[in-house]
């Protein structure tokens, strides 16, 4: 019986009762702190296991199909339904495996979240300091859209270095130069690349 | 006799063909930064496979080596050492740009660095204050208003563009190396050749990790590169510290969000029919500014404040630089 009342609380909590807003600074520490979280359990979890951690934090704090859409630019509209499906399918679980192939271990880093900046048109951007245990420092910039009554991660620029800029510029071209099929294939070699630790 | 007037036959060309690059795109005004917009693509593809082979073959086997045997202080120290020989450069540029008091600063880091130093094997200056800073040629002409040019990628050298070719040329003649280095080569001494060796494994060991972190990343090994070092470059400009606008602004991003946006809002609408435009966020307040751009309240760090800046234009690396020159101030890289 007990059980039960806490699911029924649990379930308002969860569906019933508002979202509390987020600040935009917050969905990237909350982010960055689950990053860090994986990093240190590296090691135990494996490759697997980080991507099961981080899935869930990845989709909670970066709009995906906006930024999925933003890479294809205008040949979004010259794939199919089905096409469009594959595309950010793909894309979701490259942006994960991303995360869980790169960040595979933990040396001392540290996150430090430096400035909440708003921009025109629901932006805002968030600066934080990425700090390595030697002392080196790299620059992220997080970029929020607002979705609704919550933000959500567009863009991240580290040290001057747009990654949507990079990307956008990359799929552009090779669907431009070789098509739908060949970003899939070029995806989908990436994502295993990652799975194996190259 | 017949080699020197080859030489000077091939030196000529080499400028011309300079002068003709430069004229035909670098004088040619502020470049729409469209993303595919690379000229040479065809031909630096090839150098680009060419260096990526060479790499492989040759220099990623020594630079492994390189970390494998040498201890991280060490690197340090012949890092430090060769940034000493070649920050002439950045002197010169930094007063080229018109930066006095950080050009004073750079000149006492210079000769603290040569002197107490050790012939820059230590960076005794950054223990006094005095930061570094990465400055040259190319930061220069971009400051004095001439666009970007064509990217560009060199055999051996790898990316660059017709704005950062000059630089080449620029840094051999403010490096410490090529006065005194040469001279004793001449002198019939080749303890200089295993040096220049260990500055070229210094260099690209020091790339090392941004090279792997490409080959994992990059789908288009080609495009990567050309983009990260367009907007690297771009962010050196501003000397590490751009406005806020750099951040969404970079190359098509912003003009490629804002359709996305009206293309979303478009699909959202579609199937309500004439669903009112409050449904789509009601603690929006739409502001007619600067055309149709809508602007929206953006809630502070604390939650309280609210901002309603204007759609800003960030200036672009060429002609219009000027019209807001990029700060004095320097974030160390």
């Amino acid at each position: 019986m007990r059980g039960f009342v806490v699911m029924v609380v649990l379930n308002l909590v969860m569906f019933v009762l508002p979202a509390q807003a987020r600040e935009p600074a917050e969905v990237v520490k909350e982010f960055q702190t689950v990053l860090l979280e994986v990093m240190k359990q590296a090691e135990s979890l494996g490759y697997e296991g980080r991507y099961e951690r981080l899935k869930p934090a990845v989709l909670a704090s970066h709009d995906i199909p906006f930024i999925a859409r933003l890479t294809v630019g205008k040949y979004w509209k010259t794939f199919s339904k089905e096409e469009q499906a594959l595309f950010l399918r793909m894309f979701e679980q490259l942006s994960v495996a991303a995360y869980a192939g790169r960040f595979d271990g933990y040396h001392g880093e540290q996150f430090t979240v430096l400035s909440q900046k708003p921009l025109p048109r629901d932006k805002v951007l968030v600066e934080t300091l990425f700090t390595k245990a030697n002392g080196e420092q790299l620059h992220f910039h997080y970029l929020l859209r607002a979705v609704g009554k919550d933000w959500r991660i567009i863009n991240i620029t580290v040290d001057g270095v747009s990654d949507l800029a990079v990307k956008r510029a990359e799929y552009t071209s090779l669907v431009k130069d070789q098509g739908f099929s060949a970003l899939i294939d070029k995806m989908k070699e990436q994502i295993s690349r990652y799975a194996n630790g190259r | 006799m017949e080699g020197r007037k080859g030489m000077r036959a091939a030196r000529f060309m080499t400028v011309g063909i300079l002068l003709c690059l430069w004229f035909t795109f670098g004088c040619a005004g502020t470049q729409p930064r469209v993303e595919t917009y690379d000229p040479l693509e065809n031909v630096n593809r090839s150098f680009h496979a060419f260096n990526t082979k060479f790499d492989e073959i040759v220099m990623q086997p020594i630079v492994d080596a390189y970390l494998n045997l040498t201890h991280e202080h060490f690197r340090l120290s012949v890092s430090n050492f060769f940034d000493n020989l070649t920050y002439p450069n950045v002197i010169v540029n930094t007063f080229l740009q018109g930066k006095f008091v950080q050009g004073a600063s750079d000149t006492g880091r210079f000769l603290l660095n040569s002197t107490l130093g050790v012939a820059g094997i230590f960076d005794a200056a950054t223990v006094f204050g005095l930061e570094e800073h990465d400055e040259d040629l190319g930061q220069t002409l971009a400051v004095w208003g001439i666009s970007e040019g064509p990217y560009l990628t060199l055999p051996f050298f790898g990316p660059s563009t017709v704005r950062d070719l000059p630089d080449l040329g620029g840094s051999i003649l403010t490096n410490v190396f090529t006065y005194v280095g040469t001279p004793v080569l001449v002198a019939g001494v080749t303890a200089t050749a295993p040096l220049a060796l260990l500055g070229i494994i210094d260099k690209r060991a020091r790339a090392d990790r941004a090279i792997r972190a490409r080959d994992q990343l990059a789908l288009d090994s080609y495009v990567f590169t050309r983009e990260a070092y367009r907007q690297r470059r771009t962010f050196l400009i501003y000397d590490g510290n751009p406005p806020v606008e750099f951040y969404v602004e970079t190359d098509t991003i912003d003009e490629g969000i804002l359709e996305l946006e009206e293309e979303l809002a478009e699909e959202d609408q579609a199937p309500r029919g004439d669903a009112p435009l409050s449904d789509q966020d009601e603690s929006v307040e739409i502001l007619p500014v600067g055309g149709d751009q809508p602007l929206r309240a953006v809630p502070s760090l604390n939650g309280h404040g609210t901002d309603r800046s204007p759609t800003s234009v960030v200036p672009k690396i060429g002609h219009d630089i000027y019209t807001q020159p990029p700060s004095a101030t320097s974030s160390p890289q």
